[in-house]
């Protein structure tokens, strides 16, 4: 899995991708960790290139995918 | 009185026992004292002062500060009013030297009450010796000085961490946990953690193993399986065939023995001779077979042995009328009861059906043991994995191996995960968990696994869940039980709950350790004060009022009272118990939310099947079934 740690975000303190099972997986910076599902490579792609990960998470995966905590 | 000593606060003028009444004198006027540059505040309850005299120091608690300390008798108008503290005395320390509880003297009138400084603090509680403590936290009062508890007494002699919700009981316990595992300190530390709702786990996450009823292989978790073999008889009973009465049960256990035996003789087992096998002896027998025994000594119908005498008969089978074989003679281990035919009364003698010989009238609590035996709920007791017993009694695994896998594990701690597991039947579980545990230590005791050699804390989680005043079930026999003996053989006990007035008083007053958090339901309080082995019940005034985090800690374990501000264990080793958050933090337009759900962000796509599917499966850990076809990127 290609994990990334996003220390600059005020939220999000990492997230990877695993593409055989299509799982995007988020952990936040209180310690909570997700894996959102169906999740596209494009997706992700978009996601290592926002600005701002946690507002690319709250506007363009939140909502979009389902997800549960790990 | 020696004026400019700053340390002066006052002068004792009434003695009644261990109480003291100290009026103040006219110049500590602030209630702000200085001494070697630290300002002191004077008069704090729960801060301590110091009565010197002659070659001792008197040491004691202030439990009240105004005209409520005043003594009670027409006093003149002072000039800054009632200016009266009221002190416990709680101990003596020679000078310069190391301070203890009880006092062999009492002051008088007019000796003089110094403020207690860092350094008369430091002596106080300061370790004895240094193997002996961990500090848990620091001194409220002085953030310089460590909070040092004795671990000797706080293991064997039991302990409580009582508080509200969200007055940091679990961090707390997180926190003395990391502290007693040390690996570099105590790399022989052993802790069993009952979880009940599953928060330690990722807290503890270095240092224990998890086991769970319905374990997580991806966490490495390991399985949770309570043998019903290693119960008491009585225990058994209660779980299996609940409501036997005492004269029913001597027939069960004389079968139960005559299994065991059997089951002894195919596989001979170090320890126990045929001869020495008692009800109680824990040695695998087939539970399905007694079931089978008893279900057929219940329901079974005869008819008459065709051919035989009149006392001979034969099982009254269903019969198939087109073989003649009976439709379904039963099984144990599948749990299928034989098929009888009904009483017949009538009719010519070889064709009447009768009940059989001897039942013990138990019908109705044989057939709730064959819905527990096929309940999957009940597969960790009833079908343990590689140690349930086939029909011969013989099991793939005996329970040295489930012993070490508890509590001989590479990990310092073990974390019991009990939050997959049904409420109706956590009590029971709990119940034979603790007693399999103790007996193990107990007659281990001279062994170097056993409690007296390697002693084992117990930390019990959301105790008032199974240790209710009313609740007389088996947990609560196993926890009487090791609270009234446990130290003596190296089994301590943490008692966690929120609710302790909830908590059977037995067991919290054999707890020779508080740690008080936040307490603000004035019976919960009432409960602990009473329980608290301690004079200093003034101090349990401030419970109401402590911080998140702060504690009071009183008992065997501290040399004094102390108010504690417990330190967190960094944050990725804080346990999961946090709420869930109804508004999250953050902003969709700016950085985005610190969580992924809240009222505040927009609606998830609704999966109620999702729901439905763990419902059933009784288990939270969610696998995601795949869409098959992929997802059009979104955005």
């Amino acid at each position: 899995m290609e994990w990334i740690n996003t220390p600059e975000s005020s939220n999000i303190a990492g997230f990877g991708y695993n593409e055989s099972i299509r799982i995007l997986t988020v952990e936040f910076k209180n310690g909570g960790r997700y894996e959102y599902f169906d999740v596209s490579m494009d997706v992700f792609n978009a996601m290592k290139a926002a600005s701002s990960k946690g507002q690319f998470l709250a506007q363009s995966i939140k909502g979009q995918f389902r997800y549960a905590r790990v | 009185m020696a004026a400019g000593d700053p340390t002066l606060i006052g002068t004792v003028q009434d003695v009644n026992g261990a109480t003291v009444r100290v009026e103040m004198t006219g110049e500590t006027v602030t209630s702000l004292s200085f001494v070697n540059g630290e300002a002191y505040r004077v008069g704090q309850i729960g801060s301590f002062v110091r009565i010197p005299l002659g070659f001792v120091d008197l040491y004691g608690v202030v439990t009240q500060v105004g005209a409520g300390a005043a003594p009670e008798r027409g006093e003149q108008e002072l000039p800054y009013g009632n200016r009266w503290l009221q002190v416990q005395l709680v101990g003596e320390g020679t000078r310069g030297g190391r301070f203890e509880r009880g006092v062999s003297q009492h002051p008088t009138i007019e000796d003089r009450v110094h403020i207690v400084t860092e350094k008369d603090l430091r002596a106080i509680y300061g370790p004895g010796e240094p193997n002996d403590f961990v500090a848990v936290g620091h001194l409220a009062s002085a953030e310089s000085i460590p909070s040092l508890v004795n671990i000797n007494k706080l293991v064997t002699r039991h302990s409580a961490v009582v508080g509200t919700t969200g007055s940091g009981k679990s961090t707390t316990v997180a926190g003395l946990l990391t502290a007693l595992s040390d690996p570099t300190r105590y790399p022989s530390s052993r802790v069993l953690v009952l979880d009940i709702h599953g928060e330690y786990a990722t807290a503890l996450k270095d240092r224990s193993t998890v086991f769970r009823v319905n374990p997580d292989a991806t966490k490495q978790e390991q399985p949770l399986n309570i043998p019903f073999w290693a119960l008491s008889f009585d225990e058994m009973l209660k779980v299996g065939l609940d409501g036997i009465d005492g004269q029913k049960a001597s027939p069960i256990a004389d079968i139960i023995v005559e299994l065991k035996r059997e089951a002894l003789a195919k596989c001979p087992r170090d320890g126990v001779e045929s001869e020495n096998v008692t009800v109680d002896t824990p040695i695998p027998f087939s539970i399905h077979k007694l079931w089978f025994e008893l279900h057929k000594k219940e329901n079974s119908t005869v008819v008459p042995n065709p051919g035989g005498g009149a006392e001979e008969v034969e099982p009254a089978y269903v019969l198939d009328p087109a073989t003649g074989n009976p439709v379904q003679v039963g099984d144990a281990m599948s749990v299928t009861p034989p098929r009888y035919r009904t009483v017949k009364t009538t009719g010519p003698a070889p064709e009447r059906v009768n009940y059989g010989p001897n039942p013990l009238g138990i019908r109705q609590q044989v057939a709730g043991l064959a819905s527990k035996l096929r309940d999957p709920r009940f597969g960790f007791l009833f079908r343990p994995g590689d140690w349930l017993p086939d029909i011969e009694g013989k099991t793939s695994k005996d329970l040295d191996l489930l012993l070490e896998g508890w509590i001989g594990g590479t990990s310092p701690i073990t974390i019991l995960d009990l939050s997959g597991v049904p409420s109706s039947v956590l009590n029971d579980l709990i119940g034979a968990l603790l007693r399999v545990l103790y007996d193990a230590l107990f007659w281990a005791r001279k062994l170097p696994d056993g409690g007296r050699e390697r002693p084992l804390l117990m930390v019990l989680e959301e105790a008032h869940a199974y240790l209710n005043k009313e609740n007389s079930g088996t947990a609560a026999r196993a926890v009487k039980r090791i609270a009234k003996e446990g130290r003596k053989y190296g089994v301590g006990m943490m008692v966690v709950s929120q609710r302790p007035s909830e908590i059977d008083s037995t067991i919290l007053s054999q707890c020779g350790t508080i740690f008080a958090m936040r307490l603000t339901n004035d019976t919960d309080r009432g409960h602990v004060v009473s329980a608290a082995s301690d004079n200093l019940k003034g101090l349990f005034e401030m419970l109401p009022v402590l911080r998140t985090g702060e504690a009071i800690i009183v008992g065997e374990a501290v040399s004094l009272p102390v108010r504690t501000l417990i330190e967190p264990p960094a944050k990725d080793r804080r346990p999961d118990s946090v709420d869930p958050k109804v508004a999250v933090r953050g902003n969709a337009q700016k950085d985005g939310f610190e969580g992924p759900g809240g009222w505040n962000q927009i609606r998830d796509k609704s999966d109620y099947t999702a729901v439905v599917r763990q419902w059933r499966k009784q288990n939270p850990k969610y696998e995601h079934k795949p869409q098959q076809a992929p997802n059009p990127a979104q955005n």
